[in-house]
């Protein structure tokens, strides 16, 4: 078989799955009549999405805008701290001590504080996102900076190669693919850090679309979300890991 | 280029916990002259210093003790001109650049003026792999991968090439080939070749002179002149002598 039928009879499978796992919740909550305030059938969800597609769309790209924006600064933000680090060893306890501060501080306990200063726009969303998404990047990019292969040092030294050739020619691209693992954990995170950061208080977005659902009990409306947030989790990962096989393209032939 | 090695020793400090230091002496009293131009073999046990020895002459590690002269000079001087050319096991091709990237990256890291070096072209066409220039390293074969690293050795014009087991991972047909071209490049160029192995035909088929270490921690134990001219003829009844000979040599230094 060539890879690309391979590709697509792979992208089959998982579209059958998932039909699947659909008709056996719909059969599911017809068969035990489960009311839709506990658990919605797929078919009236879908109902709900359809019949408001432009509240959804609209809020879908704002959340999703805003996790991006909070991705793309978080990782800004891990690789300077990750160069630093690279170039000047001395700097790792004082770093990462701050870094970890930052981690294990709770999302949710930071995320109101925010939203009290900053407002219900767009910005808290964005900090929020980036504060999570910075430290996986920032861990997976120094290993992967640190961890450069000896046997390329050694030649490197036997030229008598200064710090920043070994930087610029072995360090920093071996640190490349450690930077993808990071995205792949970081990506949908950012997700999760805008749609949080908007149940604090937000004037638009799905978080807000949840909140105001889950208050009012009003389930399909939920799901409605939650699917879309799903589709966009599954939409970055492969982006990602996509772009991933373009760029470490030596990476998967040397397994 | 003239080596001379005076007396060194090496010992390996471990630091292990807080205050316990392990020592390990790999060299003990290593003294060698190795003329311009000359193929000496360094056959040894395993784990007998050999690679200590050749990454002391590289200028990569300092002896504890004894000194080591490259022309007169000491290693790192050698070493900062890139008068060394350095061969290991691994081919060390950086995956993300292809051949033809990695050998002029040879030149480009500390340049030298005024040295006439070939182009990459010529280089590619010295080792057989005039059509890979744009391969990635990962596409080639073990046996292209290493000729794509001698290439890059050949890349720097150096007078002096360290050669620690650079064909040992290959199996046995593509390493005589390869060892073949070798001799061919080493009579075109004129290196003096210090070549490290535990291979004892491959020491008789390539070498001048073969010096025989000890196990740790190795010294010199004997040396064989081997004064045939290239390419050498293995059916003659002298060659598997002489491999007899050596192993002799090998045994008496291990069980001394």
């Amino acid at each position: 078989m060539k890879t690309e039928d391979i590709k697509f009879s792979d992208a089959l499978i998982t579209l059958a799955l998932i039909c699947l796992v659909g008709i056996l919740w719909e059969g599911f909550v017809k068969w035990q009549e489960i009311p839709a305030y506990i658990l919605p059938a797929p078919s009236k969800i879908l109902d709900i999405l359809i019949k408001n597609a432009s509240m959804y769309s609209y809020a879908g790209l704002l959340t999703i805008g805003e996790a991006i924006a909070g991705l793309i600064f978080g990782t800004i933000t891990g690789l300077v701290a990750a160069t630093l680090l690279g170039l000047w060893p001395r700097l790792e306890q004082a770093i990462m001590t701050l870094a970890i501060l930052i981690k294990s501080t709770p999302l949710v306990a930071i995320a109101p504080l925010l939203t009290i200063w900053l407002g219900f726009g767009v910005l808290p969303k964005i900090i929020i996102t980036a504060l999570l998404t910075f430290f996986p990047v920032l861990v997976n990019v120094l290993t992967g900076l640190q961890a450069a292969d000896p046997a390329f040092v050694e030649i490197f030294h036997s030229w008598h190669a200064n710090r920043r050739d070994i930087y610029w020619h072995i360090r920093v691209p071996h640190a490349v693919p450690y930077l993808f693992a990071a995205l792949k954990v970081s990506g949908p995170l950012a997700l999760i850090g805008s749609v949080v950061a908007e149940w604090t208080g937000a004037s638009g977005g799905l978080g807000r679309i949840m909140w105001l659902a889950y208050t009012n009990l009003n389930l399909p409306y939920l799901f409605a979300a939650v699917f879309i947030l799903a589709a966009a989790g599954v939409f970055l990962f492969s982006t990602i890991t996509w772009v991933e096989t373009k760029v470490v393209f030596w990476e998967k032939s040397e397994q | 280029m003239r080596i001379q090695v005076n007396n060194i020793s090496f010992t390996y400090t471990n630091q292990s916990g807080v205050n316990s230091q392990s020592l390990c002496q790999a060299l003990n009293g290593v003294s060698l002259e190795i003329l311009p131009g000359e193929f000496v073999a360094l056959l040894g046990p395993s784990g007998c210093g050999k690679s200590t020895l050749l990454r002391i002459l590289a200028g990569l590690l300092q002896p504890s003790e004894g000194e080591v002269r490259l022309d007169g000079r000491p290693p790192q001087q050698a070493l900062a001109s890139k008068q060394i050319g350095w061969m290991a096991q691994n081919p060390a091709l950086l995956p993300w650049r292809t051949v033809k990237e990695n050998i002029v990256l040879a030149q480009q890291i500390n340049p030298q003026n005024g040295r006439t070096l070939l182009s990459t072209n010529e280089l590619l066409i010295l080792v057989g792999l005039a059509d890979f220039s744009e391969a990635y390293p990962f596409t080639l074969s073990s046996g292209m991968q290493h000729r794509a690293a001698l290439a890059r050795t050949l890349a720097l014009g150096a007078k002096l090439w360290l050669m620690d087991e650079p064909f040992a991972a290959l199996d046995e047909l593509t390493r005589e080939n390869l060892t073949d071209e070798l001799l061919v490049l080493w009579e075109k160029f004129q290196p003096t070749v210090l070549w490290v192995t535990h291979h004892i035909y491959e020491a008789v088929r390539l070498a001048n002179r073969v010096l025989v270490m000890t196990p740790r921690p190795g010294h010199l134990h004997a040396q064989l002149e081997i004064p045939w001219p290239q390419p050498r003829d293995e059916s003659i009844l002298k060659f598997p002598t002489l491999v007899l000979k050596l192993r002799q040599m090998l045994e008496a230094g291990i069980n001394q």
